[in-house]
């Protein structure tokens, strides 16, 4: 009974440690990009009103559309629709990938892009991820003064940003209430034990 | 809701918080300054657990202990993962950035974007 038990268990961990080592194989990490709420680099268009395209999307948006160049590999498309929706898309014109980093990069939700032109972008294939926020819809009275800001890239602090929630609290909760059922679990396999019940 | 800003620093790679009102980032400028004042909270209800009610356009009033007022207008709000320390960059124009936890076990950061109303 035990010997099966470990072959089972080693058979598991043989599975566990191919999948990973295949799934290593095809990593890759997408780049980072600024947000739409503290954008970065040279405008390359801006439209403050008319109609847009989100790629994936087969919906089209009213609103402010402003496209900002990050650098000669990535571009950041903000757009805020006339009811306050916020859709950001980060357009990466990638290197040379092979079928299994693409596939990979798909299946993190980023939509293959065969000619950016049809967007307004260089005539090569992109991949393009869309992220969703608020906004204050254009022609809202607001703050006015600039918003388009050039900022300094986010590692000026270097650490995530403070846990301010009950995290703490409720993974200690979940500890206490599983050592307190494992020591029941173990205290009645004693009481069986003495008493002689199987 | 009406709440106390004590000033917060990190230390050892640790954000200072407490647990009496809202933090506000001290490296930071002051809010109503040039560039992105930080601020954050527990997600507590008698902190900024309701802070995820906020929406675009609507103000924030921040008072100083010399009873300056100035008003922020909400210009946008975002998910986003705690390794996108982005949102702390520093600005050119005058804003506050105010974030606190969301998601599942606070897995995530609500966070609020707000320009000095001119």
């Amino acid at each position: 009974m035990k010997s099966k038990i470990f072959v089972s268990l080693l058979i598991l961990s043989l599975l566990i440690s191919l999948t990973d080592f295949a799934s290593k194989a095809s990593a890759i990490e997408a780049p980072n990009f600024p947000l739409c709420t503290s954008p970065q680099g040279e405008v390359l268009a801006s439209y403050s009103s008319g109609t847009h395209g989100v790629p994936g999307d087969s919906t089209t948006y009213l609103g402010e559309d402003v496209v900002f160049k990050v650098n000669e590999n990535q571009v950041l498309q903000c757009l805020c629709t006339i009811d306050g929706q916020g859709i950001q898309t980060n357009w990466w014109q990638f290197e040379a990938l092979s079928i299994d980093q693409i596939e990979t990069l798909k299946s993190q939700g980023w939509i293959f892009v065969p000619d950016g032109s049809l967007w307004g972008l260089k005539s090569v294939p992109y991949f393009a991820k869309n992220a969703g926020f608020a906004c204050r819809p254009p022609g809202q009275p607001g703050a006015g003064g600039e918003v388009i800001s050039v900022g300094a890239k986010g590692e000026i602090l270097g650490v995530s940003l403070a846990p301010t929630g009950n995290i703490v609290y409720i993974l200690g909760a979940f500890l206490i209430g599983g050592i307190l059922i494992l020591a029941g679990v173990l205290l009645r396999l004693k009481t069986r034990k003495h008493l002689g019940i199987k | 809701m009406d709440l106390e800003i004590f000033p917060a620093k990190i230390v050892n790679n640790r954000w200072e918080i407490t647990a009496q009102g809202v933090s506000y980032l001290s490296s930071s400028p002051l809010p109503g300054e040039k560039g992105n004042s930080v601020l954050y909270g527990h997600n507590w209800t008698n902190i900024l657990g309701n802070l995820i009610k906020i929406k675009p356009g609507e103000e924030i009033v921040i008072v100083s202990n010399r009873n300056n007022k100035r008003t922020f207008v909400v210009e946008h709000i975002s998910v986003v993962d705690p390794e996108n320390t982005q949102i702390l960059a520093n600005t050119s124009d005058r804003r506050i950035t105010l974030y606190t936890c969301s998601g599942f076990l606070d897995s995530k950061r609500f966070v609020v974007t707000a320009l000095l109303k001119s």
